[in-house]
């Protein structure tokens, strides 16, 4: 069924658990309510028309003040049509619950167990979340929620055995409390190194300033113009 | 699903440093066996990679099994929320280290489905070159591996030296063997060497002929069939709600593979051919793959005859930057589906990547196999479920 | 009628002082025994490299001729691991209890003509018996490891032993039926006066027996533990089975024993089955009397001596060969196949030499 006639299918069937559909980028979307989430999963899998037979995947998206989105795909070999099925989980972001579909699909219990690792998530009605299936048993935070840092540069301390320049003269670890932006992107850090060669080497040809092609690759917003100028003055994009 | 049904304590990570087993001695009331806890893993030779199974096991009968996963995880999903669209290709290239093409090209199917851009002709037929190069490779892996595991030393040295031979091929055109790097939004990186659908159709025939051999030495051996027949079978309609795709799905008679059902790249124009098993057990699954070879041979001799020529990428800003939206694009890994989730808030890195990758789910549905099995049909069905570490942990 | 009995020259060692020849002949089989199964592993690792489509060694010796010796010197100067929990003495003796009878074996092989240590009335019957004392190294090795790998390893190597101990007897039983004589130097001059039922023309007992060959054979490989009947050791499965926690001169061992056995046990299908020492069926050695088989002058005991270790040679490369083609029996099948395959045939066999032996 193309995605027209899922939505309309849908809207007669379980049309007071849908809140929103969007069809965008060959992918549909179906935002329900969390306490329907089963009903319709189940739905999705025993109906005729819809015959989702295959669990895809489900994953958890941290979508900032609102809390968390649970997104649960669901493929059919019969009528080769996919559907998403996304629910804000309840909770916030303080005790986000969500409603566990291991009882529709045998494949969403490591799922579950993955989201709950990452984000917090737990599943009512998930036969055991713990241990934690991707990360160490005594990993200490969410790693995919968006305040967690990237630990590349702004280390979160290793669990294990501390290095000596990691404690302070009574031995005790240094706590180091990243702050809000700190975590670098992709050029961050080419910037810095070359700041750095840069002040190294005051009056070589790296000092040269504006030209330097870390720095226009981080400027923001660039328009065809700017490229089609930087483009003939040779530099790789 | 008893046991999973009963929350697992945290795994005793071992007694002393090095030792990977828990000995526990639990008699049972009417024989005056004992059952054995047995870990296979982290490091063993019968497992692609660090993977620990935990069993339970009744003198040589594995009464239960449970994988433990997440040794190789690399948090590539966090990473690629600090990385821009260039480098996620390049990172996704290591997940599945067997499969590395066809990892980018799932990125770069993706992209190309949210950034909504054409892609030039032959770029299209250059991808389905090398992602077709990038199948056999991975099979041969795989055909090598499942031998050696029961036994057979010599179909692995066979295999070898095919992927060989392949990947130089593929040297000449990315510069990669393992990790290629070789598509971009819009098409590829370069264009391909002069000389090189030439070499492509010299291997193509020289693999073709060394096929057989495969066919006879392993797949025909009484010794195999006997090791294999009937071992670990897999209901499909269980398969499917664990989301177990590729060779291990198809084995189990169900023709689910994207370059059919979903058509990505040209490959709705050649004949693209699914082997389906019948039972799904273990020697179906090799039955599978090897048969996925000699397709995959004859579309690359397909997409020789319709390579046509032209530009073979577009011209990028400097800067990739996708709409706001969320997109999912699939593609059929040789493992099978992998499936990208790209979440996009407009900037130039994504808010949220998800991957989807086949192995995670093939091997969630080992204790269904495991259960009740010996310990060498264990390794015949571990052999048999095809997945690698790097694409379960990520 | 067709096996009268030969008289059977005196070994070549047996000199009128005892105690010299005690001495020439134990030098002699460690001699035979440190040499001969260091070539076989040489042969195996160029035959198994040929066979899969690379080169095997290279570097030591030239084409790797010195490789198993630098392997020894290797073993030599390693260090010696013993696991804590393992139980010490067991552990340290396993090795040695599984060697020490396949050097024994040694004693009666005769070589060629006159080349044997002692002239037993019941050669084979020593050989099969001690042969099978290994087993007991092997469990030992097993149980004193203290790794559930090798535990396992070791009770399928027990189980498996003794399984294929039955054909491999029975086999040698209608052999020895045919031949009337359990001594090994015998049963090769029964072979060399051999003929076809009414005619004149001379065969091995590999052409009347041909059935009972392939048992022995068989059941051979599944004695050494060799591919395809490597279950105890199964490095996909148990890492190294038995012989995981052994390093060093121990390890050296383990593997000497097998490499051993392959020689052993090729030597006696040779003499078995294979006519011994004759070159052809029918082709006396040149300057030898008694059936152009003992009483040699030194080109007879040369060549005899050259074709045996050639046979040696050419069933070891068999054994090889089997391994590089097939995957490993699971253990059912390799019990199944003896129990219900191979026994029932060699007993087949066995009557049907029996019944000839006394009709023809």
């Amino acid at each position: 069924m193309d995605a027209t006639a899922l939505d309309q299918y849908l809207h007669e069937r379980v049309g007071d658990a849908i809140i929103s559909t969007r069809d965008q980028f060959d992918t549909f979307t179906v935002e329900v309510h969390p306490d329907r989430l089963v009903e319709v999963a189940t739905l999705c899998r025993d109906d005729r028309g819809l015959a989702c037979n295959m669990f895809d995947s489900s994953f958890g998206v941290d979508e900032g003040e609102d809390g968390f989105a649970v997104v649960v795909v669901l493929y059919s070999t019969t009528q080769f049509h996919r559907i998403l099925l996304r629910v804000m989980v309840p909770g916030g972001r303080e005790a986000p619950v969500a409603p566990s579909l291991t009882s529709v699909y045998e494949g969403a219990n490591w799922m579950e167990r993955e989201t709950w690792d990452m984000f917090g998530i737990e599943f009512d009605g998930h036969p055991g979340l713990a241990p934690r299936i991707l990360t160490v048993e005594n990993f200490e935070g969410w790693p995919l929620r968006k305040d967690f840092f990237l630990a590349s540069r702004e280390a979160k301390p290793w669990p294990g055995l501390k290095e000596p320049a990691e404690l302070d003269e009574d031995g005790n670890v240094i706590d180091k409390v990243p702050g809000p932006g700190g975590a670098p992107g992709p050029t961050d850090l080419d910037e810095a190194m070359a700041a750095q060669a840069r002040a190294a080497n005051p009056g070589s040809v790296l000092a040269a300033g504006p030209e330097d092609t870390v720095a226009e690759a981080a400027a923001d917003d660039d328009t065809a113009a700017a490229d089609d100028d930087t483009a003939a003055a040779g530099e790789e994009s | 699903m008893s046991d999973l049904a009963t929350p697992q304590e945290a795994i005793r990570p071992g007694t002393a440093p090095g030792e990977d087993i828990a000995l526990e001695f639990r008699g049972t009331a009417d024989f005056d066996t004992s059952e054995m806890t047995l870990s296979i893993g982290p490091a063993h030779p019968a497992t692609h990679g660090v993977l620990r199974i935990v069993m339970d096991m009744d003198g040589e009968r594995v009464v239960d099994a449970r994988p433990v996963i997440g040794y190789m995880h690399r948090g590539f999903e966090k990473l690629a929320e600090h990385r821009d669209y260039r480098q996620i290709m390049a990172l996704t290239n290591r997940h599945d280290w067997l499969s590395g093409f066809n990892n980018e090209l799932g990125v770069a199917v993706t992209l190309e489905k949210i950034l909504q851009m054409e892609v030039p002709d032959r770029a299209q037929w250059i991808r389905m070159l090398m992602a077709e190069w990038g199948r056999i490779l991975n099979h041969l892996m795989f055909v090598g591996s499942y031998a050696i595991e029961l036994g057979a030393i010599t179909p692995m040295f066979y295999a070898f030296r095919e992927r060989e031979d392949i990947q130089h091929l593929m040297e000449s055109a990315t510069g990669g063997r393992l990790h290629f790097t070789y598509n971009q939004p819009g098409g590829v990186k370069i264009d391909l060497p002069k000389g090189f659908l030439r070499q492509s159709d010299e291997l193509l025939k020289l693999v073709r002929s060394r096929l057989p051999d495969y066919f006879d030495l392993v797949l025909g051996n009484e010794i195999f069939q006997a090791r294999t027949v009937g071992i670990g079978p897999l209901d499909p309609a269980l398969a499917l709600r664990y989301g177990v795709t590729g060779p291990t799905l198809q084995a189990c008679g169900i023709a689910e593979d994207s370059r059919v059902t979903e058509p990505y790249l040209k490959y709705g124009e050649i004949d693209v051919e699914v082997p389906v098993g019948r039972n799904g057990d273990a020697f179906d699954r090799f039955y599978v793959l090897l048969h996925r070879i000699r397709a995959s041979l004859d579309m690359i001799e397909q997409i020789h005859d319709a390579m046509p020529s032209g530009p073979v990428n577009v011209k990028l800003p400097k800067m990739v930057k996708a709409p706001e939206g969320h997109v999912y694009g699939r593609i059929e890994n040789p493992l099978g589906q992998l499936g990208y989730y790209l979440q996009s808030s407009g900037s130039k890195t994504p808010w949220r990547f998800k991957m989807r990758t086949p192995s995670f789910s093939n091997v969630q549905v080992l204790p269904h196999l495991l259960r009740g099995t010996l310990v060498p049909d264990m390794v015949a069905v571990l052999g048999s479920v095809f997945f690698v570490v790097g694409d379960v942990d990520r | 009628m067709n096996s009268e009995l030969i008289s059977l020259g005196e070994s070549l060692a047996d000199f009128d002082n005892f105690g010299l020849s005690v001495l020439v002949k134990v030098l002699a089989i460690l001699a035979v025994f440190f040499v001969v199964p260091l070539v076989v592993g040489y042969m195996e690792h160029k035959a198994m490299a040929h066979q899969q489509s690379r080169l095997g060694p290279m570097e030591a010796g030239p084409h790797g001729t010195l490789q198993l010796v630098a392997d020894g010197i290797k073993f030599a100067q390693k260090e010696d691991i013993i696991p804590t929990a393992a139980d010490k003495w067991v552990f340290a003796m396993a090795p040695g209890v599984a060697l020490v009878p396949g050097i024994l074996v040694f004693a009666v092989i005769p070589f060629g003509p006159g080349l044997w240590a002692i002239d037993l009335e019941l050669g084979l019957f020593y050989a099969l018996a001690i042969g099978s004392f290994s087993t007991l190294g092997v469990l030992m090795g097993g149980w004193a490891s203290a790794n559930k790998f090798s535990l396992i390893g070791g009770i399928r190597a027990a189980a498996q032993l003794i399984a294929y101990e039955l054909p491999l007897i029975l086999a040698a039983a209608a052999v020895v039926v045919q031949a009337g004589t359990m001594n090994l130097a015998g049963i090769v001059g029964a072979q060399a006066t051999f003929m076809i039922e009414g005619t004149s023309i001379n065969v091995w007992y590999v052409f009347p027996q041909a059935l009972g060959f392939a048992i022995f054979f068989i059941a051979a490989m599944a004695e050494l533990a060799r591919p395809p009947f490597d279950m105890p050791i199964a490095d996909s499965e148990l890492v190294f089975g038995y012989m995981t926690e052994y390093s060093g001169i121990k390890f050296a061992m383990f593997l000497l024993t097998e490499y051993g056995g392959m020689v052993s046990m090729s030597a006696l299908i040779s003499v078995l089955y294979l006519g011994g020492w004759q070159i052809a069926p029918g082709v006396a050695l040149p300057g030898c009397a008694g059936a152009g088989l003992f009483d040699c002058g030194a080109l007879g005991v040369v060549m005899g001596l050259g074709v045996m270790l050639g046979k040696i040679m050419f069933l070891s490369f068999l054994m090889v060969w089997a391994r590089v083609t097939y995957p490993r029996l699971r253990e059912d099948q390799l019990q199944k196949m003896s129990w219900l395959v191979l026994i029932p045939l060699s007993l087949v066999n066995l009557a049907i030499v029996a019944v000839g032996k006394v009709v023809l």
